[in-house]
């Protein structure tokens, strides 16, 4: 038990996919300017982050590694997650309009989110067992919708200071996401020291 | 068409990294040494120079329906290759890129060249687009990695540039990444007077372009 | 009905077993299969020798009915001097995998980091003589300063410095183990 809440916390603030990983950056600078596309964004890509998990955990244990195939990962891998969210988006396009208009325009942008692929190959290289590697991918979403909040409001205030020209723009939100970095550094060890 | 601009643009007018901001990912993660930057550089080329090359060929035989999940399949595919090179030739180079090396395969650089380039031209103008993107791509890595490699661990290469600078820690970590980024943008803003900088953050020539819009448009609709 | 469904999923899956086969000859062709599983090389233990276990005369791989998950191999010295255990521990980075020497009275004769993501300056430290020395001639289980031990942590690197020694306990543990086997 404790190990999973290592995995689980872990994910959301010392190992946080964006800050700290650099995994969903595109996304991270993108879509953080409003909280609203913020929240549907870290929703959309949590409940593929964890679906992928589900389903790449029996295809990669019981498929391939007993065939010795294990080097084939990425390849199948990313072709489930391009399929699945192709197949999520006609469905709730077909039957959850109203669901489709909140979330459904963020579910192109996921197949290329390299937090979706990169939290499977996670889980495949460290071994992780069925709740490990679902409880990672919760973790690893609320940790990305954890930082693109904060950062939504870290930019509201950006926008409304004077800056050099220079660094107007991109440059003034790299050096913030660098700042809001640096806190996330200072929860190095602690969920290490809490569950175990 | 002409192929010398179309290899020449990817290097600084068009540079994937400094100007389009694409595949911020991996430009931030494994830039904590020059010689990781060169060797992601490397790889990345590589698979963006077979995969456009690919793709071109088979632009006419992939129907439209199965256009992302077969160019992905493709991607993928060399990328696998490239990880098999690296870990019997480069192991040190295979350890340090780690997860970074399979996620090539998602690079919005190299779907979005297969999207905006190779499936709409020949075979000869996308191995050179390719190949000025990944040069590029490359040369971006390198000098990334090399204020972070000098400021943050004192060596260049691997080499010590000496022992009276006394190395800053924060530039090798990742909050060190975004800050080196974001000074290099300004700096890319400052040289070319304004004229290249991106207007806005997002990737013009990604395949979810037109969905980051629709999602920024989305909001202002409700 | 063609056209729509079932010649884009022809195509898709052409591709993919196309995609599929050819990375398999290569793998097999390459010898892939051969990297992942080998260990240090011979070349390799001849380089960390001298901070290992300098008194060796030559390492080899020695194969041992011990599983144990942190354990990645055991190589003995063939003059009898005792056995460089190689483990991995969780790091602040990730993965931290050292190697240590012991000799035939189980007290450590020396250690090398093989593998490290710690922090650059900072954790990656441990990987300096002057804190590998203090667990020269030691035994029995080690712990850092700030855990009531004998080992120094490195300088704001307590982590990494408790990855370590726990890996140096963890080898010790297992060469007690493995001792009577080669």
């Amino acid at each position: 038990m404790s190990a999973i809440a290592v995995i689980f916390f872990g994910a959301i603030l010392t190992d946080n996919f964006v800050l700290s990983k650099f995994m969903g950056i595109c996304p991270f600078l993108g879509v953080s300017k409003k909280m609203n596309s913020a929240l549907g964004m870290s929703a959309a890509v949590t409940f593929v982050m964890v679906m992928a998990s589900m389903i790449t955990y029996p295809i990669y244990t019981f498929l391939l590694v007993p065939n010795e195939l294990g080097y084939l990962q990425t390849v199948v891998f990313i072709l489930i997650i391009a399929l699945f969210v192709q197949l999520v988006e006609i469905i709730i396009k077909r039957y959850a309009k109203p669901l489709y208009n909140s979330l459904g325009v963020y579910l192109p942008l996921i197949t290329t989110n390299c937090a979706v692929l990169g939290v499977t190959i996670l889980n495949a290289d460290n071994a992780y067992t069925f709740a490990e590697s679902v409880f990672n991918a919760l973790g690893g979403g609320i940790g990305f919708a954890l930082a693109l909040v904060i950062f939504a409001g870290v930019r509201g205030r950006i926008d409304a200071s004077d800056l050099p020209k220079a660094f107007k723009g991109i440059p003034a939100t790299l050096v913030a996401a660098s700042i809001v970095s640096i806190s996330f550094l200072g929860f190095g060890g602690i969920v290490e020291k809490i569950f175990v | 068409m002409n192929y010398f601009r179309t290899f020449t643009k990817g290097l600084i007018k068009e540079n994937p990294v400094l100007v389009m901001l694409l595949g911020t990912c991996p430009t931030l993660a494994v830039t904590t040494l020059a010689m990781n930057g060169l060797g992601m550089g490397a790889a990345t080329t590589f698979v963006l120079v077979c995969s456009n090359v690919v793709i071109s060929l088979l632009k006419n035989f992939i129907p439209k329906q199965v256009r992302l999940p077969s160019f992905i399949v493709i991607i993928a595919g060399f990328v696998t290759f490239v990880s098999f090179m690296l870990r019997s030739n480069f192991p040190e180079l295979y350890e340090a890129l780690g997860v970074f090396l399979s996620l090539i395969t998602v690079n919005c650089i190299i779907l979005g060249r297969a999207e905006m380039f190779a499936s709409k031209n020949n075979v000869c103008a996308s191995f050179l687009d390719g190949l000025g993107m990944g040069l590029g791509f490359t040369l971006a890595l390198i000098l990334i990695g090399a204020i972070r490699e000098v400021l943050g661990s004192g060596t260049f290469f691997g080499l010590s540039i000496g022992d009276w600078f006394q190395p800053i820690g924060f530039f090798s970590s990742p909050a060190g990444g975004f800050f080196v980024f974001g000074c290099v943008i300004a700096l890319v803003n400052v040289l070319s007077n304004y004229k290249m900088s991106s207007k806005k953050i997002g990737c013009a020539s990604c395949p979810n372009a037109s969905a980051c819009g629709q999602a920024e448009k989305g909001e202002v609709a409700e | 009905m063609y056209k729509e469904i079932i010649k884009p999923t022809l195509v898709l899956i052409i591709i993919s077993v196309l995609v599929g086969t050819l990375l398999a000859v290569t793998y097999n062709v390459a010898g892939i299969a051969d990297l992942a599983t080998a260990g240090l090389s011979q070349a390799d233990l001849e380089e960390l020798k001298p901070s290992v276990m300098p008194a060796a005369s030559s390492l080899k791989n020695a194969s041992v009915s011990v599983e144990d998950g942190s354990l990645l191999g055991v190589y003995a010295d063939e003059g009898g001097s005792g056995a460089a255990i190689h483990v991995v521990t969780k790091g602040y980075g990730g993965d931290l995998k050292i190697l240590v020497g012991i000799d035939a009275n189980g007290a450590v004769t020396g250690a090398a980091v093989t593998e490290s993501a710690e922090t650059p300056n900072l954790g990656s430290k441990v990987s300096e003589p002057a804190f590998i020395e203090q667990f020269v001639g030691k035994s029995g289980a080690l712990a850092v300063d700030k855990d009531g031990g004998e080992i120094a942590a490195v300088a704001g690197a307590t982590i990494s410095s408790r990855a370590f020694t726990d890996g140096v306990n963890k080898a010790l543990e297992i060469y007690e183990q493995v001792k009577g086997e080669l």
